[in-house]
């Protein structure tokens, strides 16, 4: 009975392991990983600009400093949107 | 790993290995779950681990009690964690998420392997002949915090396996980019989490069911949950620091090598027999193969991180120390000061034994003597992190910030000193101003950005508070970690440094003062279950003439389950718990514990046994022998004597004559709750942190 029981399950097993080879080669679909860390990049930029906004309306931040970082930030920013764009035009 | 090489099919297919796997273990679970709730006895581990008489409630939770049906615990987690982390990054991390799943499934394989191979540890054992019988769950065990504990330490501990393997799957492909931050950082929050709550539930335990009266005794098991803890504190700040600065990227590998590391140190601890612990499961043979793990971690990943150096290189240098970066690096600092001595603490008895050949242990004070200091300058920094902002903060900024937080840690002092007690403790004193500073930095904080809400958007307090508390899980979670770490750390330091503890004897009738209160030992108390003889003592305290509380902490005798003929002296050869009496309150914990005076009892009942040994070799055995059939019904008629025998015995103990004296020790604990409270707030807090911002859910659902 433990031999008919341990063949059912490595049958099931290898049946659900093999499923994705059913299926046509190029099927299997994830995200650009240079896309996916550019656009992790850009959300993670978007909170520095928003913290530094905060911490300027909180006083933490003269109008110098925060002139200065806002418009580093930005510039960090536009880099990282210019690199999207530019890998997104490749891939269309 | 084939898959990387660009058939994705292969990866796919590893995911639903993993998947199988899962379902595979479950139907483990389920398996040994099956034979603990039907007493099946053929399995060695239900045989030895539970009886009929353990309570179904315990049975269900008995499997984790033992050395294998942890093993198979931890495996079965692993498989979960691992599955819900492949679900999740099914369609992203596509070059690192090959090599993770390679890490999580070969730690996987040393996990089912240990069980088939390593000895003693496979929870399917059986054994022949099936015991009618088994000899029942550690009594000590058999506590409400002992259901959810184990799993939830053991969660922390192999939820660290996910962002281990997604650590080295990062540095294996060479994207140590901030896709890979993003997810490793959630990942780990939710270890942190698993293990909080761990360690939380474990010192309840401690508190309510070991007898000495503390939550918290450097006990080697205890300090091998905290090390991994610590280090992941310190991680979960510095990848914000990388995240934000493309900053200290080698650090942070290493810190997350080395928390799965002490993970794994952890349980190492717990099986191998190595440190003498109340946790630890006792020798065993596996011991040998989690060092084996560990040494193959520790030197694998090291060689991992020195030859990617060139990708780690730090993107930026600190611009100044007085920046929110500077400050994280010094917390870091500080945790890893904290675990270093916690470290060295725990293992010195073996290193001193290596040394010297003399093994000596390091007690609660040499711990509390470096780790107080430390604590005190992390609950400074806990409050002075979130104050700061990231590159630099003005002279001016830096000023408009620290003014209240000063003024109410200078509040604070000046009231302790003036009106409390508190100065007789430098280092509670201590802990008291710095979290007024803490608390007042956080409010302020939260107050001053909802401020600036309301001016640009309008609307209430209340509801700016709210709006940026959604728009930012992550900052406003880990200010409500930060708010309940300093509840947590007032309740230990005040607890532990004004805490009055007194060891009184007394007679039925009899009273005696600790403190303001009068402790009557009003009359013993004596009853039994199917598994132990249960002394206690009807205590009543009152306190300035007013009836402040009753309590009733007990003494539980349990029965013998090595093997012996069980009579009735046997019950005070078994395991002793405590259950102790308290009344606890926000300001201060009432605590009992009864240590009673048995010795009148044993001797009745070594007498009581004595003769039924004798009636039983004179009468019982020659009848059984002249005829078997007798066997039955002369057995269960004896049990019914001998259970009216025990009634009988145990009932002397409640009578006035004998006026057995007990042994009351009674602690006066202030701000204990406030210790639980604390660990509730940062644990919700930590769950807030770790929910997906609604920004975040409306861009995955969108894609």
């Amino acid at each position: 009975m433990t031999v008919v029981w341990f063949v059912v399950l490595l049958a099931l097993v290898a049946l659900f392991v093999s499923m994705p080879f059913w299926r046509h080669r190029a099927a299997s679909s994830t995200e650009d990983p240079e896309l996916a860390a550019l656009e992790a990049a850009r959300e993670a930029k978007y909170r520095e600009i928003r913290d530094a906004e905060m911490d300027h309306q909180s006083g933490k931040l003269s109008d110098e400093d925060f002139r200065q970082l806002d418009s580093e930030l930005k510039g960090e920013a536009v880099a990282i949107l210019d690199r999207l764009e530019a890998l997104k035009g490749k891939e269309s | 790993m084939i898959g990387t090489r660009g058939d994705r099919r292969w990866v796919d297919s590893s995911r639903y290995a993993v998947y199988a796997l899962c379902a595979l273990m479950v139907l483990c679970v389920v398996v040994i779950e099956h034979a603990f709730l039907t007493d099946d006895f053929s399995f060695n581990v239900v045989a030895t681990h539970s009886s009929i008489e353990t309570p179904t409630f315990y049975k269900f939770t008995a499997m984790w009690s033992s050395q294998e049906g942890s093993l198979l615990l931890w495996a079965f987690i692993l498989s979960v964690v691992a599955t819900i982390s492949l679900a999740a990054t099914r369609h992203r991390l596509r070059d690192l998420v090959p090599w993770a799943t390679a890490v999580m499934m070969g730690i996987a394989t040393f996990f089912t392997a240990l069980m088939l191979f390593g000895g003693d540890v496979n929870p399917f054992q059986s054994i022949s002949p099936v015991p009618a019988d088994g000899t029942g769950l550690n009594p000590l065990l058999q506590h409400p915090s002992m259901i959810i504990h184990p799993p939830m330490l053991y969660t922390g501990y192999v939820s660290l396996t996910v962002p281990f393997a997604f650590a080295i799957g990062a540095l294996i492909s060479r994207r140590v980019d901030a896709a890979w931050v993003k997810s490793t950082r959630g990942f780990a929050l939710i270890a942190w989490t698993f293990l909080s709550i761990g360690i939380i539930l474990g010192s309840r335990w401690s508190y309510t069911e070991l007898g000495w009266g503390g939550y918290w005794a450097w006990d080697p098991v205890e300090n091998a949950s905290v090390m991994p803890w610590l280090i992941t504190t310190a991680y979960i700040h510095s990848i914000m620091v990388q995240e934000k600065r493309g900053m200290l990227k080698v650090w942070n590998a290493s810190l997350i090598v080395a928390s799965f590391s002490l993970a794994l140190l952890g349980t190492f601890l717990v099986r191998s027999g190595v440190l003498q612990s109340i946790h630890a499961f006792g020798d065993s043979t596996v011991g040998p193969y989690f060092l084996a793990l560990i040494g193959v971690v520790l030197i694998g990943s090291t060689w991992l991180i020195i030859s990617r150096l060139d990708i780690l290189r730090s993107e930026r240098k600190i611009d100044s120390l007085a920046s929110r970066e500077a400050v994280f690096l010094i917390n870091n600092l500080l945790l890893i000061a904290l675990c270093a001595i916690v470290f060295w603490g725990t293992f010195f008895p073996l290193i001193s034994e290596a040394l010297t050949g003399t093994r000596s242990t390091l007690a609660g004070p040499w711990f509390d003597r470096y780790t107080t200091p430390i604590a005190v300058v992390l609950v400074l920094f806990t409050g002075i992190g979130p104050m700061m902002s990231w590159r630099r903060i003005s002279m001016a900024g830096a000023k408009r910030v620290f003014t209240w937080p000063l003024i109410a840690a200078a509040v604070a002092f000046l009231g302790l000193l003036l009106f409390t007690d508190a100065a007789h403790s430098f280092w509670a004193l201590m802990i008291f101003t710095l979290a007024a500073f803490t608390v007042t930095a956080l409010v302020q904080e939260t107050w001053r950005a909802a401020a600036a809400r309301r001016r640009s958007a309008g609307g209430s307090i209340l509801g700016s508070i709210w709006i940026n508390a959604k728009r930012n899980h992550r900052r406003y979670g880990g200010y409500v970690v930060h708010l309940g770490l300093i509840v947590l750390l007032v309740g230990i330091a005040a607890s532990s440094s004004f805490e009055t503890k007194r060891d009184v004897k007394l007679k039925p009738g009899e009273s005696t003062k600790v403190d303001d209160y009068t402790v009557t030992y009003v009359a013993p108390t004596v009853s039994r279950n199917d598994q132990a003889l249960i002394f206690g003592a009807k205590l009543q305290i009152d306190r300035d003439g007013q009836e402040f509380a009753r309590l009733n902490p007990t003494r539980q005798y349990h029965q013998v389950t090595d093997g012996r003929v069980r009579g009735i002296a046997t019950y005070f050869d078994g395991e002793a718990t405590s259950e102790v009496g308290l009344k606890a309150g926000m300001r201060s914990d009432f605590w009992t514990s009864v240590e009673p005076d048995t010795t009148e009892i044993r001797r009745r009942a070594q007498i009581a046994d004595k003769r039924f040994a004798a009636y039983m070799t004179q009468v019982v055995l020659p009848a059984i022998q002249r005829n078997p059939e007798k066997r039955g019904p002369m057995s269960s008629q004896l049990a019914e004597v001998q259970s009216l025998a025990t009634d009988k015995i145990i009932a002397g103990y409640e009578n006035p004559n004998l006026e057995a004296p007990v042994t009351i020790r009674v602690i006066i604990s202030p701000m204990v709750t406030w210790i639980w409270v604390g660990a509730v707030i940062a644990i919700l807090g930590a769950l807030f942190a770790a929910w997906p911002s609604g920004l975040l859910r409306r861009r995955r659902k969108a894609s």
